[in-house]
Order: C-alpha cells, then sequence, then structure tokens
C-alpha cells in the first residue's frame, strides 16, 4: 500500500479496524522517531561535540543526570511495602481497594447511536461520584446495554451492594468479554466483600500475569488462603 | 562487570529500566546510555569502511532507532547489546550506500522521480494533525504504537481501567481523522 491508499484507507468512514491500527503504528513510529533524531543529534552536539559534519569541535564532557526521580519512588514504595507487610484481613484490603479506585464512565462506547436520558444522567452522576443516583438511572435503562450493566455493578459496589453488585457484574462476565479483566478484579472484592471467599478465590485466580491488577491479586490471594 | 561492559555499561536491571522506559515513551536514559556508545560507533564504522562523518553519523543514528523499535518489541534481549549495535551500524552504512547507489540508477532511468516514493513515509496531513493533537493523546497513541505498551499496561501506569484507555485511544484517533479531514 502506498502513501496515498493508505492515507484514504485511514481516513474512510468506515475503515478497517486492523488495517488502520498497522497504518497508524507506521506513522506514529515515523514522527517520533524523527523527534527522538532530533533530540539525539541535539544531546550528542551539546554534550560530546559531534555533529554529522565533520567540523571538529571541542568536546564537553558533562556529568549524567541523575537517575528519575520515578524509579526512587518506586524503591521507596517497595521498601515500605516490605517494611510493612500486609497483616490485613482480606475484606480490609478489600474495601481499600474498592475506595481508594478511582472510576470514571468514559461515555458510551462505539455504535451507541440512541441517545437515552437516563443512561446520560447516569454517567454524569457516575463520573461525580454519586453512585446511589447512578444506580437509580442505570436502572430507568429501558434496554440497558452490556456496558450500562458492568457500571451499573460499579455503582452497586461502590455503595455496598453487594449481592447485587455480583449479579449485575456476573451478568457482564456472561455477556460480553470486553471487561473481562476488570470483572475478574471487581467481581472478586465483591465476593470478598460478601464473605463468599472460595468464589473470590476463583476470579482471582483467572487474573493472570499481565493482566489489569494482576499483583493486587496475588497480594488479595495470599491473605486469603492464610486465613481459609 | 564483564556483562556489564558488553551492555553499554548496564546492569541487567536497569536494562529492564530502560526498555521500560522507552515504552512508555521516555528517551531520556536510552538518549544517556547511547551518547558514548554513539561516538565510539561512528569511529568504529569510519575506521573500517574508510566512511565519511555524515554517513558514519546517519547509520548509526538508523540503528539506534531500529534498536529502540527492537528494545519495545522485545526483539532484543540483555547480553551482547554493544557488539550488536556496531554490527546494526555497519550493516546500516552499507544498507544507506546500496540505497543511494539504486537511487542514483533510478535517476538515470526515470527522468522525474515523484516527490514521495517510500511507502512508509508519513503524510503531511498526519504530521500536522499529530502537531495539533492534545498532549495527552499524543502520549497515550505514543506509548501504545511507538512503545508497543499494551492497552493495559497503560492503564495500569494511569491508574485507571483497560476500558477507559480503549476509550481514550478510540476517542484520539477520532480526534485525529477529524483534524486531518479538517486539513485535506
Amino acid at each position: 500500500m502506498n502513501k496515498e491508499e493508505k492515507l484514504d484507507t485511514f481516513l474512510a468512514p468506515d475503515a478497517d479496524m486492523g488495517k488502520m491500527e498497522d497504518i497508524l503504528k507506521t506513522w506514529v513510529t515515523g514522527v517520533n522517531d524523527e523527534k527522538l533524531r532530533v533530540e539525539m543529534a541535539e544531546a550528542l552536539a551539546k554534550e560530546r561535540g559531534i555533529t554529522k559534519s565533520p567540523i571538529k569541535t571541542t568536546y564537553k564532557l558533562r556529568l549524567i543526570r541523575p537517575l528519575l526521580v520515578a524509579a526512587a519512588s518506586i524503591v521507596l514504595l517497595i521498601g515500605f511495602f516490605y517494611l510493612y507487610p500486609s497483616d490485613v484481613s482480606p475484606s480490609h484490603l478489600a474495601t481499600q481497594y474498592v475506595e481508594t479506585q478511582t472510576l470514571q464512565h468514559p461515555g458510551s462506547f462505539k455504535g451507541v447511536s440512541i441517545v437515552n436520558q437516563n443512561r446520560t444522567q447516569g454517567i454524569m452522576a457516575f463520573n461525580n461520584g454519586d453512585f446511589k443516583q447512578a444506580i437509580i438511572h442505570f436502572e430507568e435503562i429501558s434496554a440497558p446495554n452490556d456496558e450500562d450493566t458492568y457500571y451499573l455493578g460499579l455503582a452497586h459496589l461502590k455503595v455496598g451492594q453487594y449481592k447485587d453488585a455480583a449479579v449485575k457484574l456476573e451478568q457482564s462476565a456472561n455477556n460480553t468479554s470486553r471487561f473481562h479483566e476488570e470483572v475478574n478484579w471487581f467481581l472478586a472484592l465483591t465476593y470478598i466483600l460478601d464473605g463468599r471467599s472460595a468464589d473470590a478465590l476463583s476470579y482471582l485466580s483467572k487474573i493472570k500475569k499481565g493482566d489489569w491488577r494482576f499483583d493486587e491479586a496475588q497480594e488479595l490471594m495470599l491473605t486469603l488462603n492464610k486465613i481459609n | 562487570m564483564q556483562m556489564e561492559s558488553k551492555n553499554f555499561g548496564l546492569t541487567e536491571a536497569s536494562f529492564g529500566r530502560m526498555v521500560l522506559n522507552l515504552k512508555a515513551n521516555d528517551t531520556r536514559f536510552f538518549r544517556q546510555v547511547f551518547l558514548k556508545q554513539f561516538e565510539e560507533t561512528v569511529v568504529y564504522v569510519k575506521r573500517e569502511y574508510q566512511a565519511n562523518q555524515e554517513d558514519a553519523y546517519d547509520a548509526t543514528m538508523d540503528a539506534l532507532l531500529e534498536f529502540r523499535n527492537r528494545f519495545v518489541e522485545g526483539k532484543l534481549t540483555y547480553g551482547n547489546l554493544r557488539y550488536l549495535f556496531t554490527k546494526m551500524s555497519t550493516q546500516m552504512y552499507l544498507r544507506n550506500i546500496k540505497k543511494r547507489h539504486n537511487q542514483l540508477d533510478d535517476l538515470e532511468k526515470i527522468p522525474q522521480l515523484p516527490k514521495e516514493s517510500t511507502a512508509d513515509s508519513v503524510p503531511e496531513s498526519f504530521k500536522s494533525a499529530w502537531q495539533t493533537l492534545g498532549i495527552k493523546c499524543k502520549e497515550l497513541l505514543s506509548q501504545h504504537y511507538y512503545g508497543s505498551m499494551r492497552l493495559t499496561d497503560i492503564a495500569i501506569e494511569s491508574s485507571s481501567s483497560p476500558a477507559t484507555v480503549r476509550k481514550q485511544k478510540e476517542r484520539c484517533i477520532k480526534k485525529l481523522k477529524e483534524i486531518m479531514l479538517e486539513t485535506i
């Protein structure tokens, strides 16, 4: 595919997602490579006196900058974790996770064209942290889609209605794989908080390495296994 | 210590950190690591192939970009990176020389070459749309497409959920297309 064909394919209203992904990878790589090329050339000239042209310049050595502050923060966090090993109950941990998890509804997904007043208000309430109000609106939606069910489940979890949360999140897990990583995690938390450790373990074990919340799931499993 | 000298002075752990940074499109550490290596390689290409400064510089820069790409795609592991980098730079040098000769041959055969002939070149409309695109979108798309970072990993890093990141990505692409369509 030449440049023009790629452009036409990318801009087509019914563009094939797979092709678009390949094109975007090429283009995004192109612009970022160019940026890196410029940055590297600047650093080479400034810090090592190396330029593309054969002009000899004086070498100017500089001290390497300190390592990233972020790396230090991570070390501190890890250190803190080991200094104060988790000695809390699974439900305490699960409560912490639910309370500290920032939940945002990203708006309707691709393909949702019918504007529903209850959905709009539900999303607004959800994003304002008013989960009780969000439940009222989401439950009013006459033909809820998979997304409505999933966020309704999360809203129930946030207000402590664990049985309702479990029903909705299970429903979401059965209907779509779109939220499978999130559902595994949130259902596990729901079951811990509802006192159903075996079910919680079953969902935690579905969270594989590389999945969202893998490390936290491992920690919870460890805590659950300790008390069982 | 011997392994470190074969790997740009990096320990295996710091190599891992550099790759993680690259995936997140943070090239600062990578640039620092390659500053010294760059100089050494340019000298090597010039000496071994009697290359001029400009060609040796371009070849080393091309190798550097290819190295970054292979790092994020997990195709290069800790081992003897210094040797590989030198090898790749010489290959890039030979490739560039060959390409230039082919182009000269083509110029003799074809009276007028099209302005753009490489299939992978980035269209101007994309370049200008990219400049206009918001910083968060650029960061997300770069992490995913340039850093080969999975959306799940971006979600973990940004303390959000994969669904949110997926949605953000969809929105960014939509926005990008809109800007491009306006400028065409």
